[in-house]
């Protein structure tokens, strides 16, 4: 067994393959050799860390994801829109629970949530108007209107309809 | 497990999101914004490019596209023909979601009259009609319904039909040229269902009809040509003739006719080429019922074969404005001449090696608006040419497409200037990206499994045959394969939008002199900000250079040209150890590259940018000028 110890000094204690599900931990974990001392992760918090942990937990039995093989691919689509539907009700889609996850995610380096949280973001990207995504991500319009008209214009591509 | 509300981390911008309350998507680091953006469709990108002045941008940078093209146009290795990765991203979804990954539904149709070898397809992909030139016999198949219309329809005569492939929806014909100088034609209703009785023209020519055309733009009109030099302008449905294009010597056969996008006729004989100039004012002019009028040629061409064999077949390409370029297949031969039409000379000849010559099949097929030119070999090989008019025309080996056909031969291509279209004797139909030469997908035109639904005939000859003629449609292809015909139709769920060209857009702003809406300095602007975010991929592509010339000074003595093989390679390994941790992937391929330094590169890449922009705007004009 592993301990983590989030920012907020919370000790989770989980399986040293679920730990692993994380590269940050995985190489902190074979550097150090050891594991009796708990790992502090000071760039996540309780709460987070927890989720982050149940989702290691569901997943922990998964093929370790081989980037370089992946890169290679061509055959194959490499976009895989399809979200388990696990992952689906994991994830959530409160966008501050969804920016949390792939923060820590982020940090931790667990590739599949980052994946997951950004697909899922990009999701919510997809196929809306600029002014939709701005009301939904909060995003302020910042251009001014003459830049606007020009960015508009240059971007005209995108007006398919 | 809700979301923590105390103690969250810093936001990279700055500000604490204790403070806002909550995160926000603009609290992501960078690089997992990218990472999110490379998840977007090409459209999608764009808008997201739009929403406010960080996003944009972070779409500055070409990083982004490249990671969203890689992701989603898989089947690329990641390479770039456009001239940023925004541009190819663009460009290249569209083609991709078309001609790559669009769900094609599949119908096809058995013929009753044997082998098909023309055929004219509705827009609307509904309804053929299918000639068989042996015969001359045709016949119309519903696709909606699968199943050929009964009886077929025949002239009785041996002939040289040759049927419309533009022709409009309700005004489609079907005319025949026959060994006694005869036209007929049937009309078709808008259901492709043909008329019960052919209808004779009034007069008829000296001899066998050798040739027949029709004008793309005006489907009303077809020019026949015979084997004794007489060349007939005709108007449909009635077959009525309207001019005779004279002044080629009497007995000189016609081998082949062409009516240009610029409404000139052109008629090839052995020795010369006549061009006969018609504006509009003359067609209408000549719609006189009781006389037929005449007109000689404005221009006369001394061909002057750099051999000593004849021309067999023509075929235009589409030039810029200055000039007009023609090709010129020899008979029997297997190369190709261009000749370029306002001087009248030869400009370039194409060796096309293998067996296969122009004339059996036509399976060489200009790529109109790219201004290249495909041909399809015997071994499997499709070649394509690019060609440049200006300053001087010049064609060059584009590329050479070989993984579609698996060594087959290549009996059709088709193309536009996105995409190319082969079909191969190993009964497979290939689509390819027309700029990188990428096969973007392979279908099945033969079937393997003997006997089909329809069963009859179908059963004893086990499946199709190999496609041997494509057509490409604006939402299908359409196949032929032996007595079938096959149909491949996209689902766009109706978003499809005019051609494949992504300037139409900005046709549609009246008024906008500008066209693209970029100038050279927004350009070089927007074009520095991504530039800004590669430079990191950049240095460490300098750094690998640097490493190559290295290992290259230190081979000066030894004369790269002079190399052998073997020692080339031994060479090559040797770079490629030294630049060991480097970008070695493309080895060899790089290595002509080396002298050429990033900043070069770089420089390039802006004035391609600029180019571009310009282009854009140019494109849109010239887009509305070739409307008329």
């Amino acid at each position: 067994m592993v301990k983590l110890t989030s920012s907020d000094n919370q000790t989770f204690e989980v399986e040293r393959k679920v730990a692993e599900r994380s590269i940050l931990t995985k190489n902190l974990l074979e550097d150090v050799g050891g594991y009796d001392q708990a790992i502090p992760l000071p760039n996540v918090t309780g709460p987070v860390l927890k989720r982050v942990l149940e989702y290691c937990e569901h997943h922990k039995d998964d093929a370790a994801v081989d980037a370089e093989e992946a890169e290679d691919d061509y055959s194959q689509p490499r976009v895989n829109e399809e979200i388990e539907p696990w992952d689906r009700d994991f994830i959530g889609s409160k966008q501050e629970v969804i920016f949390e996850l792939i923060l820590a995610a982020n940090y931790l380096d667990i590739r599949s949530l980052l994946e997951l949280g950004c697909k899922v973001i990009a999701s919510q990207i997809k196929g809306k108007t600029p002014e939709q995504i701005r009301e939904t991500f909060g995003i302020v319009n910042d251009f001014t209107p003459e830049e606007e008209e020009r960015v508009k214009r240059e971007n005209a591509w995108g007006e398919d309809s | 497990m809700s979301s923590p509300d105390s103690a969250l981390p810093k936001s990279p911008n700055g500000s604490s999101t204790l403070e806002k309350g909550i995160l926000t998507v603009q609290d992501l680091p960078v690089e997992v914004i990218a990472h999110i953006f490379s998840f977007l469709d090409a459209s999608s990108l764009v808008r997201a490019s739009q929403t406010c002045k960080y996003w944009r941008h972070l779409m500055g940078s070409e990083m982004v596209w490249r990671h969203a093209l890689e992701r989603h146009l898989t089947r690329l290795p990641p390479k770039r023909c456009a001239g940023t990765w925004r541009e190819e991203y663009l460009d290249r979804s569209q083609l991709e979601r078309v001609w790559g990954y669009d769900r094609l539904g599949i119908r096809s149709l058995r013929f009753t009259i044997g082998p098909i070898n023309i055929a004219y397809v509705d827009p609307s992909g509904e309804w053929m009609v299918g000639v068989n030139t042996t015969t001359g016999m045709a016949q119309a198949g519903d696709f909606r319904a699968g199943k050929v219309v009964k009886p077929p329809i025949y002239p009785d005569r041996t002939l040289v039909p040759r049927l419309n492939p533009h022709t409009l929806v309700g005004s489609g014909h079907i005319v025949w040229g026959h060994r006694d100088g005869l036209l007929t034609t049937t009309s078709l209703d808008q259901e492709g269902k043909m008329a019960k009785r052919a209808r004779e023209a009034s007069i008829r020519h000296h001899g066998a009809i050798s040739s027949l055309v029709w004008d793309v733009q005006r489907p009303q009109w077809v020019v026949s040509g015979c084997v004794t030099g007489q060349v007939i302008l005709w108007s449909l449905p009635n077959l009525e003739p309207l001019l005779h294009l004279t002044g080629i010597p009497q007995g000189a056969r016609i081998q082949d006719l062409i009516l240009s996008h610029k409404h000139h006729v052109l008629a090839l004989t052995e020795t010369h080429l006549y061009l006969w100039n018609m504006n509009l004012s003359t067609w209408a002019r000549a719609d006189d019922p009781t006389q037929v009028l005449s007109r000689t040629p404005t221009k006369t061409i001394l061909l002057q074969p750099p051999s000593t064999r004849s021309f067999r077949a023509i075929k235009m390409v589409q030039g810029n404005n200055a000039n007009d370029v023609v090709l010129l297949g020899e008979d029997g031969a297997s190369s190709l001449w261009g000749l370029d039409l306002t001087t009248g000379t030869f400009i370039t000849q194409y060796v096309l090696p293998g067996s296969l010559s122009l004339s059996p099949g036509g399976v060489l097929v200009p790529l109109p608006a790219s201004g290249s030119l495909a041909y399809g070999e015997g071994n499997g090989v499709i070649r394509v040419w690019e060609m440049t008019l200006t300053p001087a025309p010049t064609t060059s080996l584009a590329m050479d497409l070989t993984e579609g056909h698996r060594g087959q031969r290549v009996s059709s291509v088709v193309g536009d200037a996105h995409v190319l279209l082969s079909a191969g004797m190993d009964g497979r139909i290939c689509t390819w990206d027309a700029v990188s030469g990428r096969l973007l997908r392979t279908l099945k035109a033969k079937a393997r499994r003997g006997g089909d639904r329809e069963g009859g005939a179908g059963v004893d000859r086990g499946g199709s045959a190999a496609p041997q003629s494509l057509h490409l449609l604006p939402r299908a292809i359409l196949a032929l394969c032996g007595d079938q015909a096959k149909l491949w139709s996209f689902d766009l769920g109706g978003r499809r939008r005019q051609g494949w060209g992504f300037s139409t857009s900005s046709t549609s702003r009246p008024g906008s002199s500008r066209g693209g809406g970029l100038d050279r300095k927004d350009v070089a602007v927007h074009l520095q900000e991504g530039l800004d975010h590669v430079r990191e991929e950049r240095e460490e592509a300098q750094r690998a250079s640097r490493r190559r010339m290295e290992v290259r000074q230190r081979l000066q003595g030894m004369d790269l040209t002079d190399l052998t093989d073997e020692e080339m390679v031994q060479y090559v390994s040797m770079l490629s150890m030294e630049t060991k941790g480097a970008a070695v992937g493309e080895g060899e391929a790089q290595e002509e590259q080396v002298g050429e330094g990033d900043e070069a590169r770089e420089a390039r890449d802006l004035e391609f940018a600029i180019q571009l922009s310009m282009a854009e705007s140019n494109g849109s004009k010239w887009e509305d000028e070739d409307a008329d």
